[in-house]
């Protein structure tokens, strides 16, 4: 058995895809260490990554409000014309009988992007704050495990594949919410381009040592 | 390129990583230093979780692809689709562009990811000994693109929220829009409950402790 894991934690990383043991050497921000043998990107030290993390989690949040509160698509065809909110087309599909495909579509646009972002900042400003808030540990743990399961830029790849099917019988009009939700899935993968599990656990683990 | 110091794997070393937060702790420890979550090397029921969800996927796919994933109401008249109905009918309007995508996004992926992690599943319950980077590289690129097949949920979504011209026309979804965002997800589960590092498991032997190097 090993007695050195106690000193070993710090800049030790096992490869996540092939178990490789790597001894990580000090890294800059902007550097990146790639597993030797699988080249599984271990880590990517980011510049500024609690500001930068903080910044486009409220930028994005602050979107994706807007987007909920304007008309989001416009559909005009045999001198009909209609516009849809986001909450709108939702609840749409619910009343057409797929109440639980409403709630994928709710959870994975709206819901699960919104808690993640809610999470991201809490946990930035913890680390730019002087003392760590409470929790910040489960939150980021809870942020992590939410990530997968966002699909607003997929979503809108499906608005580019309907706008396209249904160009050819009826006008499509693009609303401000459509617009602001754009915004939003930009600044949220920009947000979520700065997550580097080590990176995060780390600076916490940082802050933890030394409030003590 | 970071990295200097290339050793051997972490669990023949009685180590082991965090799933969380990449700390590496002894084997023994039963929470982690750096996170506060729970260790477990969980390498032994990954297979059987990620057999479980792959099973559940291919249930989805079947009613996914037979029943039909929209009916429009056309003048009174109701016709439905299936997904790959849907997609001969964008075929033979000329919208190749979108057929194509449609036909990787539904159809080739989810088929592709359920045959790619059966055949890792395979492969390390036979112990096999060859190509073990291929294998990595392949399972990275089904976990990396198996989201994109929710693609059509949201495509039969938009569809019926914006096209509704009273009796004119509507759209409705149909039973295997549901039936198909379940698979999405739990070939997603699948992807995730399989642990790569399996693959590597026949080169990964025991090494005793003294001898590890850390460059
Ligand atoms: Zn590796
Ligand atoms: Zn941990």
């Amino acid at each position: 058995m090993p007695t050195d894991t106690q000193s070993s934690t710090t800049d030790l990383i096992a490869c996540h895809e092939c178990d490789l043991l790597v001894e990580l050497p000090q890294m800059r921000a902007g550097e990146k260490a790639l597993c030797p043998r699988c080249d599984y990107l271990l880590t990517a030290v980011k510049p500024d990554v609690e500001r930068r993390i903080f910044a486009f989690s409220l930028t994005s949040l602050l979107f994706l409000l807007f987007a909920s509160v304007f008309p989001f698509l416009g559909f005009s065809a045999k001198g009909q014309e209609r516009v849809v909110s986001l909450g709108q087309s939702v609840s749409i599909l619910a009343d057409e009988g797929s109440t639980l495909l409403a709630i994928v579509v709710l959870l994975s646009i709206v819901a699960i992007p919104s808690l993640a972002l809610i999470c991201a900042s809490y946990v930035s400003a913890s680390l730019i704050s002087d003392r760590l808030f409470p929790a910040t540990h489960r939150v980021l743990r809870f942020l992590l495990l939410m990530l997968p399961w966002s699909m607003a830029e997929i979503f809108l790849i499906g608005i580019l594949i309907s706008y396209i099917k249904i160009s050819a019988m009826a006008d499509v009009a693009f609303g401000l919410s459509f617009w602001s939700y754009v915004l939003f899935s930009v600044s949220m993968t920009a947000m979520v381009l700065h997550i580097d599990k080590r990176q995060l656990w780390t600076l916490i683990a940082a802050k933890v040592d030394h409030g003590h | 390129m970071g990295t200097e110091a290339v050793g051997h794997s972490a669990a023949a070393q009685g180590l082991s990583a965090c799933h969380v937060c990449t700390a590496v702790s002894s084997e023994t420890a039963t929470s982690c230093k750096r996170c506060g979550g729970r260790i477990h090397s969980g390498m032994d029921s990954s297979i059987q979780h990620t057999l479980a969800w792959l099973i559940t996927s291919i249930v989805f796919y079947i009613p996914a692809n037979t029943l039909p994933i929209m009916s429009t109401r056309f003048l009174g008249k109701e016709s439905t689709n299936t997904l790959m109905g849907g997609v001969i009918t964008l075929w033979e309007h000329h919208s190749y562009p979108i057929a194509i995508v449609i036909f990787i996004a539904s159809v080739l992926v989810p088929l592709g990811k359920i045959i790619v992690i059966s055949w890792l599943c395979a492969t390390v319950l036979l112990g096999s000994e060859k190509s073990f980077r291929q294998k990595t590289i392949l399972y990275r690129i089904t976990e990396l693109i198996g989201r994109w097949s929710m693609i059509d949920v949201f495509v039969v979504g938009i569809l019926v929220a914006l096209i509704r011209l009273g009796e004119i026309m509507s759209i409705a979804p149909g039973s295997a829009a549901l039936a198909f965002a379940g698979m999405v997800v739990s070939t997603m589960l699948a992807a995730m409950a399989f642990d790569p590092r399996l693959i590597w498991r026949p080169i990964n032997q025991p090494i005793s402790v003294t001898k590890r190097q850390s460059v």
